[in-house]
């Protein structure tokens, strides 16, 4: 009786999969197929083991992930319109709408769900000559996903003139950047100092002067209130006041025991 | 994909766009913060002008 063989293959879509589309036979075809770019540039999606039976049939099981495949596919397919990037200078991930023609904000964790449903999907997909046990529970492992879009922080960043207006590239100019720049705002400029007082009307400059220098749209004082007051109280324990005395000045609005740092967060 | 009638042409590329935009929609979805209004669908137009800037498609 023969013996079983085993052997380790890296698998890619054959010779003319861009013009002719043969159907996948294993999971790094099946992504090589969905994200072709990723795969020009990353290589094979897995490291798949061939095992040929007794009897001469085969199961394919992908036994370890290319990271950084992945973490490129994130990117999105340009075929569809898509487009995901990593934006240093708020550390912020964003995907293009490609109707409205706009960047919007996601998140890690979200990159995540869909890079477990892509997974999902394969398994679901293939037939049964492939083993699905990573695919649905190693390769989907919280851990794995984090690494995965950790390494997509460097593969997806973009250069910090990406949103200029000398540039092509829009986001959303919503509240959510005003309320991500108040929280920077919040914990890396307000500290506790006993005796200081905060003004309303200081704050509102300094928050001012850091949109401003973030190219985001100025806001009005009582958005600001209503924005920052709250993060102030979780932060620090303390409420605006409207009956402060600074400088034999009475009725001053502003914070008691806070102080604003000059250093403007990074 | 029928070559001939014009009309039976258009249909053909509204559906391929259309499957391609449930693809693009079920993607998306993933990475979308749920908002209060959920997403319109396109017109036909909308449709086949997208499809055919991303795809290439005539």
């Amino acid at each position: 009786m023969e013996p079983e063989v085993h052997r380790l293959e890296l698998n890619l879509p054959k010779q003319h999969w861009l013009h002719e589309r043969t159907q996948p036979t294993t999971p790094a075809e099946w992504f090589a197929q969905k994200f072709s770019d990723a795969a020009r540039r990353f290589g094979c999606p897995f490291l798949e083991m061939r095992q040929t039976t007794h009897d001469g049939f085969n199961k394919v099981t992908p036994i370890a992930i290319n990271t950084d495949f992945f973490a490129g596919s994130l990117a999105g397919d340009s075929k569809l319109g898509h487009s995901v990037i990593y934006y240093e200078p708020e550390m912020q991930f964003y995907y293009f709408e490609p109707m409205q023609q706009i960047y919007k904000p996601t998140t890690p964790e979200k990159l995540q769900n869909y890079y477990r449903a892509m997974l999902l999907r394969c398994a679901q997909e293939l037939n049964h000559d492939t083993d699905k046990l990573n695919l649905f529970a190693e390769f989907r492992s919280d851990k794995n996903a984090r690494a995965l879009t950790n390494r997509a922080k460097s593969i997806l960043a973009v250069s910090p003139d990406f949103f200029s207006p000398t540039r092509p590239h829009q986001r959303i100019r919503g509240v959510e950047l005003h309320e991500r720049m108040a929280r920077k705002f919040v914990d890396e400029l307000l500290s506790v100092e006993s005796g200081q007082v905060l003004m309303l009307a200081d704050a509102y400059a300094a928050f001012c002067s850091l949109l401003k220098q973030r190219e985001l749209e100025p806001i009005k004082r009582s958005d600001f209130k209503a924005m920052v007051g709250p993060l102030i109280r979780d932060q620090f324990n303390v409420a605006l006041r409207n009956d402060l005395v600074v400088d034999e000045r009475q009725g001053v609005r502003g914070w008691k025991n806070l102080r604003l740092s000059q250093t403007v967060p990074s | 994909m029928n070559e001939t009638n014009p009309y039976l042409k258009r249909l053909d590329k509204i559906e391929e766009a259309r499957k391609q935009w449930r693809e693009s929609e079920w993607r998306l979805d993933f990475l979308r913060t749920i908002g209060p209004t959920p997403t319109t669908p396109p017109t036909d137009e909308q449709l086949l002008t997208w499809n055919q800037k991303y795809t290439g498609s005539n």
